[in-house]
């Protein structure tokens, strides 16, 4: 049976917002990643008409719109203020639209290449100017080992001047499909009143769908391996170090792996002992305040390390990579003592519950969750997953930093320094 | 019959649903200790909020302001004395609040949120630093190198290129034509005696704007008020009324630049006034947003996002400008876009279908705005810099309800028809344009007619 409508009852606003996700991104496109996710996404919305036509978005006033495409979703995000607006008839055009897309839909000539030109825009006007974005992407490439989950959504420059209506129909063919998606409202709606809605408007689309393999889905078989790589970048005017490590661990139930994450982030973000600022800054004496770590879930035990600095004037950028080097090969020792993880844990916990109470935060955080492909029934059991990170999962992950991996490291250099 | 699971109900207890009305009044109110503050109880507020500021542009006035108002706060915000600061650091967040202080060239202001049950705690951690800041030497140099590197990352971005040459379009020489450009001068010599005169001259009782919102009653407030600033000495210097000396420039001035898309900047001062006006400035630029996004974006397909905007650099009057990074092969068609479209705009004013759209999403913005109580405090402490009376926010939106199309289009005439509009372009050589002053480097634009 297909569950895809989910409502954020929020009494006080104002407004409706509205998400459609498809849970297919530019990994999951035939023969790798070149935008056409994220490409398909400018073209479902293009063509808007204040008339309402059925191939043209439906305007209200005040409404704002946008789009997002990452790896793995593709989503479609509206706001229509309620103020003079029947919320009945909008959500029912919202739907109608959507319902439209659903299915295929006439991508005229004009727009085609409008919106390619479109998003060469985008394009430039988000890494153009960035003089740490071509390292950045280097650097996903190698540690992916050209797996579809290292790519990015935009695509190339040359691949975006590429695309076609056809790449992007085929892409749509495959995923766009009823049981493919969510639908996410925030409102002050009641559920009967919106499941009668959705039920209507749904209706006539077909229940099933034969997907195709997901290519994201693929285990990322990168091997363990060392890679450092050096630019010299003429829009550059510091020095910028990026370290990214795929850390392998024993694969567990994804809410425990998720919830050690959280915990584990809070603790490489934080100062305190067993942070990567605390070992660089207040261990090696090495006065270099912009440094930064996190990490991410991958897959089922798969995890990104990512550890990144600006080096100041007058610090030895070899010094720190090295100070973070020795951070990885010396994790073991440093992790954290049983009284921070707990400080941590409890830091987690409490952002989850404050979380929790605000329809506004939730909304966000349930779109993500759905658009990573999870399951609803475990989207508030994070508290309790929260309660059970063990010191010792801890422990083990800071192992992990240190063990086997693939580790890629980046430096970014202005262009009148030499490589070192 | 398809079924749908039941949707996440996530239901707030006992809530008043959305009205037309905002429901909650600010009152003016005094500390025990004599403190002024205006405060609004919201029950179900999430967070306990105090906004506090001084009137003072104490900064903006010194050859070198800017770096007293960007290290000063800063070094206050380290933690205090006797404190190891990555502990206070740590101690902040385990408050699931924020803290801060910053300065504007007319306003410090600052202000502490947390839940209600760690505001004491954060409130603790916060007057210690007030009062007591460690202001340590060494942090004063780790601050200037790591601003000094980003400030000149920065002016590799096109749209901080663009605003760096058009402020010698907006101010004569002055500090505050410094201050707008983020010269490095005004950061390389300040030193730790002179945001101490800083601290001492702005950082007291004295002057002090206070705001706040939040579940606690108004008492349990006041003595929350009077908890964060009970070390605050209880005078400082004489403020005078900082002067900021404007020009209006037509000129258009272009700055080559190897860049990946065409930079058009165009904009100047306007004639908007505080309150309504400036609610109607905020209604004009966003239809205008909406005109430039239809004919550079989604007829000449030049460029990904195009903006018109109010610019408070200083409270009053505000600048109004437009911009939008387009592909070079259209750049020139996309200047004479923006500039026909501004024409017209000037010209017609906005249609009523504008204002409706915009006064409904500026509407929508207020009400989820509203509901967080750090925002509600932050409105407060902008009215009472102003000089408005208690209820000047809540009643913001029957104010803006009843804008009439007629109003809002004298105001732009007002606030825009006949005022200066200069032009900055960022682009590769040979980009084309004609009737620019051509720099290849900021300091360059003095040499351009009328830009001293």
């Amino acid at each position: 049976m297909n569950d895809n409508v989910f409502l954020v009852e929020d009494p006080q606003a104002s407004f409706i917002d509205f998400q459609m996700v498809v849970r297919a991104g530019c990994a999951d496109e035939a023969g790798g990643c070149r935008g056409i996710a994220h490409y398909l996404e400018h073209l479902i919305l293009a063509g808007r008409d204040s008339r309402g036509e059925s191939n043209a978005l439906p305007t209200f006033p005040g409404m704002v719109s946008n789009g997002w495409t990452t790896t793995r979703a593709t989503a479609y995000t509206h706001r229509i203020p309620l103020t003079g607006q029947d919320p009945k008839s909008a959500l029912e055009r919202l739907f109608r639209f959507y319902v439209a897309r659903l299915q295929p839909f006439e991508i005229n000539k004009v727009i085609e290449e409008r919106e390619r030109q479109i998003v060469l825009q985008e394009y430039d006007w988000r890494l153009g100017s960035s003089p740490i974005a071509p390292m950045l992407r280097r650097i996903d490439q190698q540690l992916f080992a050209g797996h579809p989950l290292g790519a990015w959504p935009i695509g190339q420059r040359n691949e975006i001047l590429a695309l076609t209506a056809a790449d992007a129909r085929a892409f749509h063919a495959s995923w766009y499909h009823l049981p493919n998606v969510a639908f996410v409202v925030r409102g002050n709606l009641a559920p009967d009143f919106l499941r009668s809605i959705a039920e209507n408007a749904l209706a006539g689309l077909p229940n099933s769908a034969k997907l195709p393999a997901r290519p994201s889905a693929e285990p990322v078989e990168a091997s363990d391996q060392r890679l450092d790589l050096f630019v010299r970048e003429v829009k550059a005017t510091r020095r910028s170090i990026v370290m990214r490590k795929l850390v392998r661990m024993t694969p567990r139930d994804e809410m425990a792996e998720l919830a050690a994450v959280t915990v584990l982030n809070h603790l490489l973000g934080s100062r305190l002992p067993g942070s990567l600022h605390d070992f660089v800054v207040e261990q090696k004496k090495i006065a270099n305040e912009q440094i930064a770590a996190s990490l991410s879930r991958i897959q089922p035990g798969l995890f990104l390390l990512d550890l990144r600095t600006d080096v100041a004037e007058g610090i030895d950028a070899a010094q720190i990579e090295a100070a973070m080097g020795a951070f990885l090969s010396e994790a073991p020792r440093l992790a954290p003592s049983a009284r921070n993880i707990e400080r941590m844990r409890r830091r987690s916990l409490d952002a989850a519950r404050e979380t929790e109470k605000a329809p506004e935060r939730v909304y966000p955080q349930l779109v993500q969750w759905l658009a990573a492909g999870r399951s609803f029934a475990d989207f508030r059991t994070m508290p309790e997953h929260l309660e059970r990170v063990s010191d010792a999962e801890i422990g083990a992950f800071y192992a992990a930093f240190s063990g086997p991996g693939r580790l890629v490291t980046g430096t970014v250099l202005p262009p009148e320094r030499a490589k070192p | 019959m398809r079924n749908l699971i039941a949707p996440l109900i996530f239901v707030l207890a006992v809530l008043n649903p959305a009205s037309a009305q905002v429901l909650w009044r600010a009152a003016d109110h005094v500390t025990p200790s004599g403190l002024a503050f205006r405060y609004v109880q919201l029950p179900r507020g999430q967070t306990q909020s105090i906004q506090f500021g001084w009137k003072d542009g104490w900064a903006a006035q010194r050859a070198n302001g800017k770096g007293i108002a960007v290290f000063g706060p800063a070094l206050v915000m380290q933690g205090p004395k006797g404190s190891n600061r990555a502990e206070f650091v740590e101690d902040v967040k385990d408050t699931q609040g924020q803290m801060y202080i910053a300065s504007t060239p007319e306003y410090t202001i600052g202000g502490v949120f947390a839940p209600p049950q760690k505001f004491p705690a954060a409130l603790k951690l916060f007057a210690t630093t007030l009062s007591n800041p460690a202001m340590d030497p060494a942090r004063l140099e780790d601050l200037r190198k790591a601003h000094l590197a980003a400030i000149t990352q920065a002016e590799r971005q096109p749209l901080m290129l663009a605003n760096r040459v058009g402020a010698h379009l907006q101010w004569e020489d002055s500090p505050i034509l410094g201050w707008t450009k983020d010269d490095p001068y005004h950061f390389t010599g300040t030193s730790l005696a002179e945001i101490e005169v800083w601290r001492r001259a702005v950082l007291s009782r004295k002057g002090l704007v206070i705001a706040a919102a939040g579940p606690a009653t108004v008492e349990q407030a006041a003595l929350q008020i009077d908890e964060l600033f009970v070390d605050l000495p209880p005078t400082g210097n004489e403020l005078p009324a900082p002067v900021f000396p404007r020009k209006a420039a037509k000129d258009a001035v272009l700055i080559e630049a190897d860049v990946p898309q065409t930079m058009i900047l165009m904009g100047g001062w306007s004639s908007f006034d505080r309150g309504l006006d400036q609610t109607i400035a905020l209604l004009a630029a966003r239809a205008l947003q909406q005109r430039l996004q239809r004919e550079l974006r989604e007829k000449l397909g030049a460029t990904y996002a195009a903006a018109a905007q109010v610019v408070p650099l200083i409270a009053e009057p505000v600048i109004f400008s437009l911009h939008s990074m387009v592909a070079h092969d259209r750049a020139i068609e996309a200047l004479d876009t923006m500039r026909k479209e501004h024409q017209k705009f000037l010209a017609d004013g906005l249609s009523q279908n504008e204002l409706d759209s915009e006064r409904q999403r500026l509407r929508t913005e207020f009400d989820e705005g509203i509901r967080r109580p750090p925002a509600v405090a932050n409105l407060l402490r902008s009215a009472l810099f102003e000089g408005r009376p208690a209820d000047f926010i809540e009643t913001f939106p029957d104010r803006l309800a009843a804008l009439t199309l007629v109003e809002v289009n004298a105001g732009v005439k007002k606030g825009l028809a006949g005022n200066s509009v200069g032009t900055v372009i960022v682009a590769p050589k040979g980009a084309g344009f004609s009737g620019f002053c051509v720099i290849k480097a900021v300091e360059d634009v003095k040499t351009c007619p009328n830009i001293r």
